[in-house]
């Protein structure tokens, strides 16, 4: 075994934080790293939640401009990952007023309670079957993101952020400020709202 | 369950959990719970396996990359920060 291997690995957390330290003593080139390691899931991000190219590289770049200038004040208290997918948000809630955002209203479970078995015309829908390779499509790819953007803002933060961009519901809890019980219930009407959308695709195919 | 019709409380509180049960994030018994449930109801169990779809393919689109331009743009807002 060579020494590299004998030594512990650095965590990515860790690794922010020797980032994060350095540049607050005054290594400010090594923004630059930072910069690099998230741009592409930050944009991805904005552009799932925002829904134009356009708004979601201004998001990039206010939350960006935003870390740098209140790097000092960042605590530790989360991961630097969560922090800056927290300042982004506060970036995209700045948008809101440029973009289509679908209007604000509740999802009741009601509405998405299966039907009786005597309106199932039959049983399992063939798409539910089908390998998920045959099913990605570039014009499936689209109606995710129209429907993704139809949800009501405070579901669709959930949904991206958990279904999407992979936080789990303890981070998605932190980043966007509400208990993660809260994020289950609105991941869960999230994700059966999208899966109506899916089965009127699917069904109208 | 099916012959007692998804107004059924109990049906309805399972259902409430098919995203947790999904996520792993139940314990052993309410798994055990909606198991035994999905294999008696097929309402559930649709609802189910179209739920567990749902979730593989948007976890499975592509993402988004970057305009090659925006890239470049923000290269030059680090050149400018940075200095």
């Amino acid at each position: 075994m060579t020494k590299e291997k004998n030594q512990p690995q650095m965590t990515i957390q860790e690794n922010d934080f020797k980032l994060v330290d350095a540049i607050n003593a005054g290594h400010s080139e090594l923004f630059y790293n930072l910069v690099k390691k998230y741009e592409q899931p930050l944009f991805n991000f904005g552009f799932r939640v925002c829904g134009e190219i356009r708004d979601a590289e201004e998001m990039v770049q206010d939350a960006f401009l935003n870390a740098y200038e209140h790097l000092d004040g960042f605590r530790k208290e989360s991961t630097f990952k969560n922090w800056l997918f927290r300042i982004a948000i506060n970036a995209c809630m700045k948008k809101k007023r440029k973009t289509k955002s679908a209007p604000e209203r509740e999802l009741s479970l009601d509405d998405f309670i299966p039907e009786d078995m005597d309106n199932i015309p039959d049983g399992l829908p063939e798409w539910a079957t089908r390998p998920i390779d045959q099913l990605l499509t570039d014009e499936l790819g689209e109606i995710i993101k129209q429907g993704v953007l139809s949800l009501p803002e405070k579901y669709r933060l959930v949904f991206v952020l958990r279904d999407i961009e992979g936080f789990s519901s303890d981070d998605t809890g932190k980043i966007l400020n509400i208990s993660t019980s809260n994020v289950k219930v609105r991941l869960h009407r999230a994700r059966l709202y999208m899966r109506e959308k899916l089965k009127e695709y699917f069904e109208n195919d | 369950m099916t012959e007692q019709g998804h107004s059924h409380k109990s049906c309805i509180k399972l259902f409430e959990k098919l995203s947790e049960y999904i996520d792993g994030e139940l314990d052993d018994a309410s798994c055990e719970q909606i198991r035994r449930h999905v294999e008696s109801c097929l309402e559930c169990d649709n609802c189910l396996k179209t739920l567990k779809k749902t979730i593989t393919i948007c976890k499975s689109l592509r993402q988004n990359c970057m305009p090659a331009s925006f890239s470049q743009k923000i290269d030059k807002m680090l050149q400018r920060l940075c200095a």
